[in-house]
Protein backbone atom coordinates (compact mmCIF):
# COMPACT_ATOMS: atom_id res chain seq x y z
CA UNK A 1 0.00 0.00 0.00
CA UNK A 2 1.05 3.71 -0.60
CA UNK A 3 2.55 5.41 2.42
CA UNK A 4 -0.15 8.32 1.77
CA UNK A 5 -2.65 6.31 0.85
CA UNK A 6 -1.94 4.67 4.93
CA UNK A 7 -1.72 8.52 5.98
CA UNK A 8 -4.92 9.34 4.57
CA UNK A 9 -7.02 6.42 6.05
CA UNK A 10 -5.33 6.96 9.39
CA UNK A 11 -5.96 10.77 8.94
CA UNK A 12 -9.66 9.61 8.21
CA UNK A 13 -9.98 8.11 11.37
CA UNK A 14 -8.51 10.20 13.78
CA UNK A 15 -10.77 13.17 11.95
CA UNK A 16 -14.06 11.03 12.57
CA UNK A 17 -12.83 10.20 16.39
CA UNK A 18 -12.13 13.43 17.11
CA UNK A 19 -15.60 14.78 15.84
CA UNK A 20 -17.35 11.94 17.10
CA UNK A 21 -15.90 12.37 20.24
CA UNK A 22 -16.34 16.13 20.29
CA UNK A 23 -19.89 15.98 19.27
CA UNK A 24 -21.15 13.69 21.86
CA UNK A 25 -19.60 15.66 24.23
CA UNK A 26 -21.62 18.83 22.87
CA UNK A 27 -25.27 16.51 22.40
CA UNK A 28 -25.02 15.35 26.20
CA UNK A 29 -23.75 18.47 27.58
CA UNK A 30 -24.63 18.51 30.52
CA UNK A 31 -23.90 14.91 31.05
CA UNK A 32 -20.12 15.91 30.33
CA UNK A 33 -20.23 18.46 32.49
CA UNK A 34 -21.22 16.29 35.11
CA UNK A 35 -18.64 13.78 34.11
CA UNK A 36 -15.80 16.14 34.54
CA UNK A 37 -17.22 17.38 37.98
CA UNK A 38 -17.14 13.27 39.26
CA UNK A 39 -13.71 12.91 38.34
CA UNK A 40 -10.93 13.76 41.07
CA UNK A 41 -8.34 14.81 39.07
CA UNK A 42 -10.22 16.92 36.54
CA UNK A 43 -13.15 18.47 38.72
CA UNK A 44 -11.11 21.75 39.55
CA UNK A 45 -10.89 22.81 36.34
CA UNK A 46 -14.01 21.05 35.32
CA UNK A 47 -15.71 24.62 34.14
CA UNK A 48 -12.33 25.17 31.50
CA UNK A 49 -12.37 22.14 30.37
CA UNK A 50 -15.78 21.06 29.77
CA UNK A 51 -15.52 23.67 26.82
CA UNK A 52 -11.81 23.74 25.89
CA UNK A 53 -11.55 19.45 25.33
CA UNK A 54 -14.33 19.34 23.03
CA UNK A 55 -13.04 22.54 21.01
CA UNK A 56 -9.76 21.27 20.77
CA UNK A 57 -10.78 18.07 19.41
CA UNK A 58 -12.59 19.84 16.33
CA UNK A 59 -9.83 22.22 16.23
CA UNK A 60 -7.51 18.40 15.64
CA UNK A 61 -10.16 17.27 13.12
CA UNK A 62 -9.68 20.59 10.91
CA UNK A 63 -5.76 20.69 10.92
CA UNK A 64 -6.01 16.70 10.08
CA UNK A 65 -8.66 17.84 7.13
CA UNK A 66 -5.57 20.89 5.79
CA UNK A 67 -2.58 19.01 3.58
CA UNK A 68 -0.51 21.57 4.84
CA UNK A 69 -0.89 21.51 7.92
CA UNK A 70 -1.51 17.20 8.29
CA UNK A 71 1.47 16.72 10.01
CA UNK A 72 0.87 19.90 12.44
CA UNK A 73 -2.48 17.72 13.14
CA UNK A 74 -0.76 14.47 13.59
CA UNK A 75 1.41 15.73 16.10
CA UNK A 76 -1.81 17.68 17.59
CA UNK A 77 -3.96 14.25 17.57
CA UNK A 78 -0.95 12.22 19.12
CA UNK A 79 -0.37 14.63 22.14
CA UNK A 80 -3.93 14.48 22.84
CA UNK A 81 -3.84 10.96 22.91
CA UNK A 82 -0.69 11.16 24.98
CA UNK A 83 -2.41 13.05 27.83
CA UNK A 84 -5.71 11.74 27.23
CA UNK A 85 -3.77 7.69 27.94
CA UNK A 86 -1.91 10.03 30.90
CA UNK A 87 -5.39 10.54 32.33
CA UNK A 88 -6.42 7.18 32.72
CA UNK A 89 -2.96 5.23 33.83
CA UNK A 90 -3.29 7.81 36.63
CA UNK A 91 -6.48 7.46 36.94
CA UNK A 92 -6.24 3.75 37.38
CA UNK A 93 -3.31 3.81 39.30
CA UNK A 94 -3.31 6.59 41.58
CA UNK A 95 -6.73 8.42 42.27
CA UNK A 96 -8.57 7.49 45.49
CA UNK A 97 -11.67 6.44 43.12
CA UNK A 98 -12.15 5.62 39.00
CA UNK A 99 -15.03 7.80 37.85
CA UNK A 100 -17.52 6.57 35.67
CA UNK A 101 -16.31 6.50 32.08
CA UNK A 102 -16.84 8.57 28.78
CA UNK A 103 -20.07 8.67 26.75
CA UNK A 104 -21.03 7.30 23.52
CA UNK A 105 -19.93 4.07 22.13
CA UNK A 106 -16.19 4.37 24.43
CA UNK A 107 -19.07 4.14 27.02
CA UNK A 108 -19.20 0.58 26.92
CA UNK A 109 -15.58 0.13 27.36
CA UNK A 110 -14.16 -0.46 31.12
CA UNK A 111 -11.05 1.91 31.79
CA UNK A 112 -8.47 -0.88 30.97
CA UNK A 113 -9.77 -1.55 27.51
CA UNK A 114 -9.99 2.31 27.28
CA UNK A 115 -6.62 2.71 27.71
CA UNK A 116 -5.35 -0.59 25.39
CA UNK A 117 -8.00 1.28 22.46
CA UNK A 118 -6.31 4.86 23.23
CA UNK A 119 -2.48 3.15 23.09
CA UNK A 120 -3.57 1.77 20.11
CA UNK A 121 -4.56 4.91 18.43
CA UNK A 122 -1.76 6.72 19.83
CA UNK A 123 0.27 4.03 17.74
CA UNK A 124 -1.02 4.41 14.44
CA UNK A 125 -0.96 8.31 15.34
CA UNK A 126 2.72 7.92 15.38
CA UNK A 127 2.85 5.58 12.38
CA UNK A 128 1.13 8.31 10.50
CA UNK A 129 3.63 11.26 11.69
CA UNK A 130 6.66 8.61 10.38
CA UNK A 131 5.23 8.14 6.75
CA UNK A 132 4.06 11.84 6.45
CA UNK A 133 7.37 12.97 7.45
CA UNK A 134 9.11 11.06 4.70
CA UNK A 135 6.82 12.83 2.59
CA UNK A 136 7.07 16.33 4.10
CA UNK A 137 10.14 18.30 5.75
CA UNK A 138 9.27 20.69 8.49
CA UNK A 139 11.14 23.01 9.39
CA UNK A 140 11.36 22.55 13.36
CA UNK A 141 12.19 25.88 15.57
CA UNK A 142 16.01 26.42 16.24
CA UNK A 143 15.35 25.97 20.13
CA UNK A 144 14.53 22.43 19.21
CA UNK A 145 16.81 21.96 17.11
CA UNK A 146 19.71 22.66 19.68
CA UNK A 147 17.89 20.23 22.32
CA UNK A 148 18.35 17.22 19.47
CA UNK B 1 18.10 11.39 9.23
CA UNK B 2 14.81 12.85 8.83
CA UNK B 3 13.17 10.03 10.50
CA UNK B 4 15.47 9.92 13.33
CA UNK B 5 14.70 13.71 14.47
CA UNK B 6 11.07 12.92 13.76
CA UNK B 7 11.32 9.90 16.46
CA UNK B 8 13.33 12.19 18.68
CA UNK B 9 10.14 14.54 17.98
CA UNK B 10 7.87 12.66 18.78
CA UNK B 11 9.52 11.29 22.05
CA UNK B 12 9.59 14.78 23.10
CA UNK B 13 6.07 15.87 22.10
CA UNK B 14 5.55 12.52 24.33
CA UNK B 15 7.59 13.35 27.33
CA UNK B 16 5.90 17.27 27.26
CA UNK B 17 2.20 15.57 27.11
CA UNK B 18 2.57 13.05 29.55
CA UNK B 19 4.59 15.98 32.34
CA UNK B 20 1.53 18.31 31.31
CA UNK B 21 -0.83 15.70 32.54
CA UNK B 22 1.52 14.77 35.65
CA UNK B 23 1.60 18.53 36.53
CA UNK B 24 -1.82 19.17 36.32
CA UNK B 25 -2.66 16.28 38.47
CA UNK B 26 -0.39 17.09 41.32
CA UNK B 27 -1.60 20.78 40.83
CA UNK B 28 -5.73 19.52 40.94
CA UNK B 29 -4.44 17.58 44.22
CA UNK B 30 -3.04 20.91 45.90
CA UNK B 31 -5.85 23.47 44.52
CA UNK B 32 -8.60 20.49 46.64
CA UNK B 33 -7.10 19.99 49.52
CA UNK B 34 -5.62 23.61 49.97
CA UNK B 35 -8.07 25.50 52.48
CA UNK B 36 -10.75 27.88 51.21
CA UNK B 37 -10.96 26.14 48.22
CA UNK B 38 -14.59 24.48 48.55
CA UNK B 39 -14.41 21.93 46.33
CA UNK B 40 -16.21 19.18 46.45
CA UNK B 41 -15.45 15.32 44.82
CA UNK B 42 -18.11 12.86 43.69
CA UNK B 43 -17.21 9.10 43.63
CA UNK B 44 -19.52 7.15 41.06
CA UNK B 45 -22.17 6.24 43.40
CA UNK B 46 -22.00 6.06 47.09
CA UNK B 47 -25.46 5.30 47.47
CA UNK B 48 -28.57 3.32 45.19
CA UNK B 49 -31.74 4.15 45.48
CA UNK B 50 -33.64 1.26 46.96
CA UNK B 51 -36.96 2.01 47.70
CA UNK B 52 -39.54 4.75 48.70
CA UNK B 53 -42.77 5.24 50.87
CA UNK B 54 -45.30 7.47 51.53
CA UNK B 55 -45.26 9.51 54.88
CA UNK B 56 -48.88 10.82 55.58
CA UNK B 57 -48.19 12.94 58.88
CA UNK B 58 -47.31 16.49 59.60
CA UNK B 59 -43.78 18.04 60.06
CA UNK B 60 -42.17 14.47 60.55
CA UNK B 61 -38.38 13.59 61.43
CA UNK B 62 -36.57 10.75 61.61
CA UNK B 63 -36.73 9.35 65.63
CA UNK B 64 -34.57 6.67 65.45
CA UNK B 65 -34.25 2.92 65.17
CA UNK B 66 -34.07 -0.55 66.38
CA UNK B 67 -32.98 -3.52 65.22
CA UNK B 68 -35.82 -4.06 62.26
CA UNK B 69 -37.37 -0.96 62.66
CA UNK B 70 -37.55 2.70 61.70
CA UNK B 71 -39.56 4.94 63.46
CA UNK B 72 -41.27 8.30 62.08
CA UNK B 73 -42.01 10.96 64.66
CA UNK B 74 -44.30 14.27 64.09
CA UNK B 75 -44.15 17.78 65.47
CA UNK B 76 -47.72 17.94 65.46
CA UNK B 77 -48.47 15.36 67.80
CA UNK B 78 -45.47 14.17 69.26
CA UNK B 79 -46.63 11.14 71.09
CA UNK B 80 -47.45 9.38 67.87
CA UNK B 81 -45.12 7.26 65.62
CA UNK B 82 -44.89 5.20 62.66
CA UNK B 83 -43.53 1.97 62.85
CA UNK B 84 -41.24 0.92 59.67
CA UNK B 85 -40.13 -1.83 58.61
CA UNK B 86 -36.61 -1.38 57.66
CA UNK B 87 -35.67 -3.81 55.02
CA UNK B 88 -39.16 -3.84 52.90
CA UNK B 89 -39.67 0.02 54.05
CA UNK B 90 -43.55 -0.84 54.49
CA UNK B 91 -45.42 1.20 57.35
CA UNK B 92 -46.19 -1.57 59.92
CA UNK B 93 -47.78 0.15 62.46
CA UNK B 94 -48.59 2.96 64.72
CA UNK B 95 -47.39 3.49 67.35
CA UNK B 96 -48.47 5.60 70.61
CA UNK B 97 -46.52 6.72 73.34
CA UNK B 98 -47.79 6.62 76.97
CA UNK B 99 -47.02 8.58 79.51
CA UNK B 100 -46.57 6.93 83.30
CA UNK B 101 -49.33 8.01 85.84
CA UNK B 102 -49.58 10.79 87.70
CA UNK B 103 -47.68 13.09 85.40
CA UNK B 104 -49.85 15.55 82.64
CA UNK B 105 -47.84 17.27 80.35
CA UNK B 106 -47.92 19.31 78.22
CA UNK B 107 -45.94 19.53 74.77
CA UNK B 108 -44.29 22.95 73.48
CA UNK B 109 -41.23 21.21 71.41
CA UNK B 110 -41.50 17.50 72.32
CA UNK B 111 -39.81 15.33 70.25
CA UNK B 112 -39.22 11.45 70.66
CA UNK B 113 -35.81 9.97 70.50
CA UNK B 114 -35.55 5.84 69.89
CA UNK B 115 -32.15 4.01 70.31
CA UNK B 116 -32.32 0.26 69.73
CA UNK B 117 -34.04 -0.88 72.83
CA UNK B 118 -35.06 2.30 74.80
CA UNK B 119 -36.67 5.61 73.78
CA UNK B 120 -36.79 9.13 75.26
CA UNK B 121 -39.61 11.77 75.10
CA UNK B 122 -38.48 15.08 75.98
CA UNK B 123 -39.45 18.51 76.08
CA UNK B 124 -36.35 20.72 76.90
CA UNK B 125 -38.52 23.54 77.21
CA UNK B 126 -41.12 22.66 79.20
CA UNK B 127 -39.00 20.83 80.65
CA UNK B 128 -39.20 17.18 80.78
CA UNK B 129 -37.16 13.82 79.91
CA UNK B 130 -38.69 10.44 79.94
CA UNK B 131 -37.28 7.40 79.18
CA UNK B 132 -38.86 3.96 78.03
CA UNK B 133 -38.29 0.63 76.66
CA UNK B 134 -39.54 0.08 72.99
CA UNK B 135 -42.17 -2.98 74.29
CA UNK B 136 -44.02 -0.99 75.85
CA UNK B 137 -43.42 2.32 74.82
CA UNK B 138 -44.12 3.50 77.92
CA UNK B 139 -42.42 6.85 78.76
CA UNK B 140 -41.34 7.24 83.08
CA UNK B 141 -39.92 10.67 84.67
CA UNK B 142 -35.76 10.18 85.48
CA UNK B 143 -35.92 12.38 87.85
CA UNK B 144 -39.15 14.86 89.54
CA UNK B 145 -37.64 18.04 87.82
CA UNK B 146 -35.73 18.32 84.70
CA UNK B 147 -33.54 21.23 83.68
CA UNK B 148 -34.43 23.26 80.50
CA UNK B 149 -32.02 22.57 77.46
CA UNK B 150 -32.88 23.13 74.23
CA UNK B 151 -31.33 19.82 72.45
CA UNK B 152 -30.46 16.45 73.93
CA UNK B 153 -28.60 13.54 73.18
CA UNK B 154 -28.68 9.94 75.86
CA UNK B 155 -25.49 8.59 76.10
CA UNK B 156 -26.62 5.18 77.08
CA UNK B 157 -25.27 5.05 80.76
CA UNK B 158 -28.21 7.60 82.38
CA UNK B 159 -26.65 10.56 81.49
CA UNK B 160 -27.45 12.97 78.61
CA UNK B 161 -25.21 15.19 76.63
CA UNK B 162 -27.77 18.25 76.55
CA UNK B 163 -27.12 21.81 74.59
CA UNK B 164 -28.45 24.10 77.29
CA UNK B 165 -28.38 27.53 78.61
CA UNK B 166 -25.79 29.40 81.23
CA UNK B 167 -27.64 32.22 82.88
CA UNK B 168 -24.77 34.23 84.07
CA UNK B 169 -23.10 33.74 80.68
CA UNK B 170 -25.69 34.77 78.90
CA UNK B 171 -24.92 32.63 76.05
CA UNK B 172 -25.59 28.35 74.91
CA UNK B 173 -23.47 25.95 76.92
CA UNK B 174 -22.90 22.17 76.47
CA UNK B 175 -23.13 20.19 79.49
CA UNK B 176 -23.40 16.76 80.63
CA UNK B 177 -26.82 15.99 82.56
CA UNK B 178 -27.88 12.78 85.19
CA UNK B 179 -31.53 13.23 86.13
CA UNK B 180 -30.87 10.42 88.30
CA UNK B 181 -28.31 12.06 90.62
CA UNK B 182 -29.46 15.50 89.45
CA UNK B 183 -26.42 16.54 88.50
CA UNK B 184 -25.68 19.14 85.57
CA UNK B 185 -21.66 19.58 84.88
CA UNK B 186 -21.25 22.44 82.23
CA UNK B 187 -18.44 22.50 79.81
CA UNK B 188 -18.48 26.35 78.36
CA UNK B 189 -15.32 26.02 76.49
CA UNK B 190 -16.78 23.83 73.90
CA UNK B 191 -19.38 26.52 72.07
CA UNK B 192 -17.26 29.58 71.21
CA UNK B 193 -19.39 32.56 71.16
CA UNK B 194 -18.86 34.75 67.93
CA UNK B 195 -21.58 37.76 67.45
CA UNK B 196 -24.17 37.06 70.47
CA UNK B 197 -23.53 33.22 72.11
CA UNK B 198 -27.07 32.10 71.20
CA UNK B 199 -27.68 32.07 67.56
CA UNK B 200 -23.90 32.38 66.14
CA UNK B 201 -23.30 28.62 68.27
CA UNK B 202 -26.73 27.20 67.38
CA UNK B 203 -25.90 23.60 66.30
CA UNK B 204 -27.03 20.05 66.46
CA UNK B 205 -25.88 17.50 68.87
CA UNK B 206 -25.08 14.04 67.97
CA UNK B 207 -23.46 10.94 70.08
CA UNK B 208 -21.57 8.28 67.75
CA UNK B 209 -22.11 5.42 69.74
CA UNK B 210 -19.86 2.99 68.05
CA UNK B 211 -16.85 5.44 68.71
CA UNK B 212 -18.21 6.84 72.02
CA UNK B 213 -18.32 10.29 70.86
CA UNK B 214 -20.04 13.70 71.36
CA UNK B 215 -20.31 15.53 67.92
CA UNK B 216 -21.62 19.30 67.87
CA UNK B 217 -22.22 20.24 64.42
CA UNK B 218 -22.80 24.08 63.78
CA UNK B 219 -25.77 25.45 62.05
CA UNK B 220 -23.98 28.48 60.54
CA UNK B 221 -20.31 28.31 60.14
CA UNK B 222 -18.41 25.37 58.87
CA UNK B 223 -17.06 23.88 62.27
CA UNK B 224 -17.84 20.59 64.34
CA UNK B 225 -17.04 19.93 67.96
CA UNK B 226 -15.65 16.15 68.58
CA UNK B 227 -15.80 15.55 72.35
CA UNK B 228 -15.65 12.65 74.24
CA UNK B 229 -18.40 11.15 76.45
CA UNK B 230 -17.62 13.39 79.12
CA UNK B 231 -17.39 16.47 77.06
CA UNK B 232 -13.99 16.85 76.91
CA UNK B 233 -12.56 18.51 73.64
CA UNK B 234 -11.05 16.26 71.26
CA UNK B 235 -10.52 18.01 68.43
CA UNK B 236 -12.42 20.56 66.19
CA UNK B 237 -12.85 20.24 62.71
CA UNK B 238 -13.95 22.07 59.61
CA UNK B 239 -16.41 21.40 57.22
CA UNK B 240 -15.11 22.03 53.40
CA UNK B 241 -17.36 25.54 52.98
CA UNK B 242 -15.91 28.85 53.93
CA UNK B 243 -17.50 29.96 56.30
CA UNK B 244 -15.83 30.30 59.25
CA UNK B 245 -17.62 32.93 60.87
CA UNK B 246 -21.54 33.11 61.52
CA UNK B 247 -23.00 35.62 60.30
CA UNK B 248 -25.61 36.39 63.12
CA UNK B 249 -27.66 39.59 63.10
CA UNK B 250 -29.24 40.22 66.30
CA UNK B 251 -31.27 42.82 68.05
CA UNK B 252 -32.10 43.56 71.53
CA UNK B 253 -35.69 44.33 72.17
CA UNK B 254 -36.77 45.41 75.88
CA UNK B 255 -39.73 43.21 77.36
CA UNK B 256 -40.03 44.72 80.26
CA UNK B 257 -38.41 47.07 82.79
CA UNK B 258 -35.58 44.38 83.52
CA UNK B 259 -35.55 41.88 80.89
CA UNK B 260 -34.71 42.31 77.54
CA UNK B 261 -34.09 39.10 74.61
CA UNK B 262 -32.38 38.90 72.13
CA UNK B 263 -33.84 37.98 68.30
CA UNK B 264 -32.48 37.26 65.14
CA UNK B 265 -32.67 40.43 62.67
CA UNK B 266 -32.06 38.68 59.52
CA UNK B 267 -32.45 34.67 59.33
CA UNK B 268 -28.53 33.90 59.21
CA UNK B 269 -27.77 31.84 56.03
CA UNK B 270 -27.31 28.65 56.82
CA UNK B 271 -24.30 26.56 56.44
CA UNK B 272 -24.59 22.86 57.48
CA UNK B 273 -28.63 22.48 57.40
CA UNK B 274 -28.91 18.74 58.61
CA UNK B 275 -26.78 16.16 59.54
CA UNK B 276 -26.39 12.63 61.28
CA UNK B 277 -23.40 10.64 62.46
CA UNK B 278 -22.53 7.01 61.23
CA UNK B 279 -19.68 4.78 63.12
CA UNK B 280 -16.65 6.84 62.33
CA UNK B 281 -18.59 9.32 59.79
CA UNK B 282 -20.46 12.56 60.00
CA UNK B 283 -23.09 13.05 57.12
CA UNK B 284 -24.00 16.99 56.78
CA UNK B 285 -26.37 18.40 54.38
CA UNK B 286 -24.82 21.60 53.02
CA UNK B 287 -26.89 24.62 51.87
CA UNK B 288 -23.70 25.92 49.91
CA UNK B 289 -22.68 24.77 46.53
CA UNK B 290 -18.93 24.17 45.60
CA UNK B 291 -17.01 25.85 43.68
CA UNK B 292 -17.18 22.83 40.91
CA UNK B 293 -20.55 22.41 41.20
CA UNK B 294 -23.12 23.11 38.69
CA UNK B 295 -26.34 25.02 39.33
CA UNK B 296 -28.75 22.78 38.03
CA UNK B 297 -27.93 19.89 39.58
CA UNK B 298 -27.21 22.15 43.02
CA UNK B 299 -31.02 23.32 42.61
CA UNK B 300 -32.28 19.98 42.32
CA UNK B 301 -30.95 18.10 45.21
CA UNK B 302 -29.52 18.11 48.61
CA UNK B 303 -25.67 17.79 48.76
CA UNK B 304 -24.92 15.82 51.31
CA UNK B 305 -20.65 15.78 52.64
CA UNK B 306 -18.86 12.90 54.12
CA UNK B 307 -16.48 13.10 56.79
CA UNK B 308 -13.96 11.28 59.06
CA UNK B 309 -14.65 12.88 62.17
CA UNK B 310 -11.80 10.92 63.95
CA UNK B 311 -8.98 11.98 61.40
CA UNK B 312 -10.90 15.73 60.73
CA UNK B 313 -11.07 14.79 57.31
CA UNK B 314 -13.47 15.84 54.04
CA UNK B 315 -14.06 12.20 52.57
CA UNK B 316 -16.79 13.03 49.39
CA UNK B 317 -20.06 14.37 48.67
CA UNK B 318 -23.22 12.74 46.81
CA UNK B 319 -26.33 14.36 45.57
CA UNK B 320 -29.73 12.78 47.17
CA UNK B 321 -32.47 14.12 45.12
CA UNK B 322 -35.32 16.60 45.36
CA UNK B 323 -38.72 15.17 45.77
CA UNK B 324 -41.51 17.01 44.30
CA UNK B 325 -39.39 20.31 44.68
CA UNK B 326 -38.73 19.94 48.27
CA UNK B 327 -35.30 18.93 49.88
CA UNK B 328 -34.28 16.61 52.68
CA UNK B 329 -35.64 17.78 55.79
CA UNK B 330 -33.84 15.21 58.40
CA UNK B 331 -31.57 11.87 57.42
CA UNK B 332 -30.29 8.63 59.24
CA UNK B 333 -27.82 5.91 58.98
CA UNK B 334 -29.14 2.48 59.68
CA UNK B 335 -27.71 -0.66 59.12
CA UNK B 336 -27.05 -0.89 55.59
CA UNK B 337 -28.98 2.03 54.83
CA UNK B 338 -29.52 5.54 54.54
CA UNK B 339 -32.98 7.21 54.76
CA UNK B 340 -34.12 10.31 53.68
CA UNK B 341 -37.34 12.43 54.98
CA UNK B 342 -39.21 14.90 52.96
CA UNK B 343 -42.37 16.28 53.79
CA UNK B 344 -44.75 13.39 53.01
CA UNK B 345 -42.00 10.97 51.85
CA UNK B 346 -39.06 8.41 52.97
CA UNK B 347 -36.19 7.20 50.55
CA UNK B 348 -34.20 4.25 51.26
CA UNK B 349 -30.52 4.32 49.79
CA UNK B 350 -28.28 1.29 49.90
CA UNK B 351 -24.69 2.23 50.97
CA UNK B 352 -21.94 1.44 48.63
CA UNK B 353 -19.64 -0.92 51.12
CA UNK B 354 -16.54 0.54 49.51
CA UNK B 355 -17.60 4.45 50.59
CA UNK B 356 -18.81 3.25 53.77
CA UNK B 357 -16.86 0.72 55.66
CA UNK B 358 -14.13 1.52 57.94
CA UNK B 359 -10.99 3.11 56.68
Amino acid sequence: MHKSTIVDAISIFLILLFVYAAFSKWLDFKVFQVQLMQSPMLTSFAPFLAWTVPATEVLIAFLLLINSVRLLGLYAAFSLMIMFTTYIALILNFSSFIPCSCGGILERMGWTEHLIFNLIVTMLAAIAIMLESDMVDIEFPASFKQQI
Amino acid sequence: MKRIKHIKFITAVAAVSISAVLTLYSFSEHVRTREGTFIRIFPPHPVLHNASLRIDVEKPYIAGHTDRSLYIGNEVSPIDLLQIDKEKLMTERSVRVSISAATTLKHFNAHVLVDSSSFYFFDGAIPYLLKGNTDQWLAMRQSTKDIFFQDVVPLGDSTYAVKSFNTRRRENVLAIYNPKTKTVKQHPDLLQRQVDGIFCTDGTLHFAKDTKKVIYLYFYRNEYIVADKDLNLLYRGQTIDTVSKANVKTVTRITGTNTTTSQLAVPPPTVNKHSTVYKHLLLVHSNLMGRNELPELFDEASVIDVYNFLQQKYLFSFYVPDREGKKIRDLKIAGDKLYALYDNRLDAYKLNDIYFTPL
